[in-house]
């Protein structure tokens, strides 16, 4: 039942092009299922692979070997031109959150929903909403890059979730974010999840870790990712 | 209460006001232009030089007026036929 | 509704970018703009040329007969070579004419005398001329003092300029002075009963080469005949050289469009990061390239219409037309150029399409080149990466 309903990992290998066979690769035999409606945390230290494993979900990179399968379809198999427009349904949040810095708040916003067929009107009543979430509606016009950090961070979350995605893929997205806000994203990323979204964050923020709405935590060290517990506080 | 430019953001938060601009004025620039050009074509078509070919007709000249008197193009008849006219002097000065 | 919300959201997105690259594309902007008003106004004016010598050598005669002898040309007795030319079947209205070339006060002007009288839906106004009068053409009104011409060097003449003709005939009386006959005669070097030569209409056009020989061997002296397809032909000749210099004239202009378009890619390349950005948040490479294209009409379409109606200006409008015709031909005098415009939409839209389909392609090929990669590989061309 799970398979046919969120993302899912078989056998997931991923080893750097370039890299030596000798070396270790970044992730081997990862099994993983992100369930809908729930939030995943994946959990590990600096280097581990955790943004590797969020561009591999997003279908931005190749697995080695192993698939990604998404809501029962193996999604890493598909040739680029089905892959390209499934990657409609996906929102994700850079670590380094790639934003274009000479757009306004409210442009960056608008670049996810060009290409969809909606209309003008309605694009400017998602990024209205979605402003008012990130808590940027009085920035709307200000150019990117007069932003501070944490309020570029909410930004980036805002772009991944104003086109109402299925999957959400955030990477450290409280990193840049106080207490406050660093909750606030958190019951966002919630009620997202709520609404029958795939959430999946990978951070080592600590205060993650204790947050309740997380669903399931797992954690990623030497390229092995072992999964944990519904809601029943980490291991 | 009355909040303009929170309205302002409120509506339209990527107005993307310039482009629109840009966009009018591309749109309504080329359509004047070629609407302008077309019509003088028009215009042209529907009556043009009757009169040159009138004369032409009633002097019986030769060739019209479009070179200066005197030069072999304007009287083709007085030319030896010997002359190539594409190297009189003067005429063609490009080869 | 604000203005300009209806256009599709893609558009307007094209809209933003250039004007994001704004130097970049206002560069393009007047490359495209130049390179259509140069090709458009060299093709347009011998294409103009080319009609305009058709239109009006439609009215010539067919064929020309003028006496030669031992000394060049020579005066032709009109009785004898009526007759001889009305015994030749085929040959309709052999009419004999009196005009030559007399040096005037700037420069040297066509002096001609009709015979016949020339009928009264013709004159539209203009009076014809008695003894001592004369009618002349705007190029010799020009140099006019008091109403007053002199015109010829051994046997000077004088006449009294009573009237103009109209500026819209100019094609065929620019240089004209018409004068009667009798005052004609004596700067043509003609007695009473000689004709300059002597110009025929043929009944049917194709039997040209045939009637030439009848009508050389009719003629009790030596005569030249000259048909309006070798003085067409030579024109014919020379408008399509004019346009072919033209088109050699254009190379590097096209060299030119090569670079902005090459541009077109390093822009695309040094872009990657953002294509690559794209493509993270769901645009498809059929997304990418219908921005691009819509990015190259917006500045191509507005450019391309530009450089076409200046062209046509330059080309149709008289101040303007004359510089252009002095620039085309290399220096060569035109006056009176009034030029046909049949066929001068068709020559637009060929050239529109010459530089617009190529410019289009070049963009659709780059942009399927820059964008078709791993949406990862080109997000690695961040700077932050
Ligand atoms: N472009 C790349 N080419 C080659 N190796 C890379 C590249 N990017 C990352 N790596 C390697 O892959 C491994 C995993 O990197 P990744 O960025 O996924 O770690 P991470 O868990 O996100 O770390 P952090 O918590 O610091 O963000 C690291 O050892 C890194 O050296
Ligand atoms: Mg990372």
């Amino acid at each position: 039942m799970e398979l046919n309903a969120g993302l899912v990992c078989r056998g997931l290998n991923f080893r750097w092009p370039g890299k030596n066979a000798d070396e270790p690769p970044v992730l081997e035999a990862v099994e993983a299922v992100f369930a809908q409606g729930t939030v995943s945390l994946v959990t590990g230290n600096t280097g581990s692979g955790k943004s590797t494993l969020m561009h591999l979900l997003a279908g931005l990179l190749h697995p080695t070997a192993g698939e990604v399968w998404a809501d029962g379809q193996p999604v890493s198999r598909w040739p680029s031109r089905h892959r390209d427009p499934w990657r409609r349904q996906v929102g994700i949040v850079f670590q380094h959150l790639a934003l274009i810095p000479d757009l306004t708040v409210g442009e960056n916003l608008l670049l996810p929903m060009i290409p969809r067929p909606i209309t003008w009107s309605r694009m400017q009543e998602e990024i209205r909403r979605q402003l008012e979430d990130a808590g940027l509606s009085a920035l709307a016009d200000a150019p990117t890059n007069t932003l501070s950090g944490g309020q570029r961070q909410r930004l980036a979350i805002a772009r991944a979730l104003v086109a109402r995605p299925r999957f959400v893929l955030a990477d450290e997205p409280t990193a840049f974010q106080d207490d406050h806000h660093a909750a606030r994203i958190c019951a966002q990323l919630c009620d997202i999840a709520r609404e029958g979204a795939v959430v999946v964050i990978g951070s080592h923020d600590p205060r993650l870790r204790s947050f309740d709405g997380i669903d399931r935590r797992f954690h990623l060290a030497s390229a092995t990712l072992t999964g944990a517990a519904v809601n029943q506080g980490a291991p | 209460m009355y909040r303009p430019f929170a309205e302002k953001n409120y509506r339209y938060p990527a107005p993307c006001r310039g482009a629109r601009r840009l966009l009018i004025i591309a749109i309504t620039a080329s359509m004047l232009l070629g609407i302008a050009t077309a019509a003088d074509l028009l215009r042209r078509i529907a009556h043009q030089d009757d009169g040159a070919s009138a004369w032409m007709r009633t002097m019986n000249f030769s060739a019209p007026a479009l070179w200066t008197a005197g030069s072999p193009m304007r009287h083709p008849e007085t030319v030896h036929p010997g002359v190539d006219l594409r190297f009189s002097a003067g005429l063609v000065t490009a080869p | 509704m604000m203005p300009g919300t209806r256009y599709p959201p893609m558009v307007i997105w094209a809209a933003r970018d250039i004007q994001r690259h704004c130097g970049r594309s206002m560069l393009l902007f007047a490359c495209l703009a130049s390179l259509v008003f140069l090709t458009a106004m060299a093709l347009l004016f011998s294409q103009a040329l080319d009609a305009t010598w058709e239109r009006l050598m439609d009215q010539a005669p067919d064929l020309v007969v003028r006496r030669i002898d031992g000394g060049g040309w020579a005066p032709l007795p009109v009785d004898v070579a009526m007759a001889c030319a009305k015994k030749i079947p085929g040959v309709i209205d052999p009419t004999p004419r009196l005009w030559g070339v007399v040096p005037g006060p700037e420069g040297p002007v066509t002096v001609v005398a009709s015979i016949a009288v020339v009928p009264e839906s013709m004159l539209k106004g203009i009076p014809p001329p008695s003894a001592g009068q004369a009618v002349v053409g705007q190029g010799v009104a020009r140099a006019l003092s008091g109403g007053r011409l002199s015109l010829g060097s051994n046997h000077s003449v004088t006449v009294s300029v009573i009237h103009t003709f109209p500026a819209d005939t100019g094609l065929a009386t620019h240089d004209l002075v018409w004068m009667t006959p009798d005052d004609a005669r004596p700067l043509l070097g003609l007695v009473p009963g000689q004709a300059s030569d002597l110009a025929v209409h043929l009944f049917r056009r194709e039997e040209e080469r045939a009637i030439q020989a009848d009508l050389a061997a009719a003629f009790p002296w030596p005569v030249r005949i000259t048909d309006r397809s070798t003085s067409a032909l030579n024109h014919h000749t020379r408008a399509v050289r004019s346009g072919g210099i033209a088109v050699v004239a254009g190379i590097p202009a096209l060299l030119a469009l090569l670079l902005i378009i090459t541009g077109t890619v390093v822009d695309n390349t040094a872009r990657q990061a953002y294509w690559g950005l794209l493509k993270s948040m769901g645009w498809t490479t059929a997304d990418m390239v219908r921005l691009q294209v819509s990015r190259a009409m917006i500045v191509g379409i507005p450019a391309v219409v530009l450089g076409l109606a200046s062209a046509y200006a330059a080309v149709f409008y008289p101040p303007a037309a004359g510089i252009t015709a002095f620039w085309v031909t290399g220096g060569q005098h035109l006056p009176a150029l009034t030029l046909v415009s049949s066929g001068a939409a068709m020559v637009m839209i060929e050239i529109a399409a010459m530089v617009g389909l190529p410019f289009l392609a070049a963009v659709f090929l780059t942009t399927l080149r820059a964008a078709d990669g791993s949406p990862w590989t080109l997000l690695q061309a961040d700077p932050w990466n």
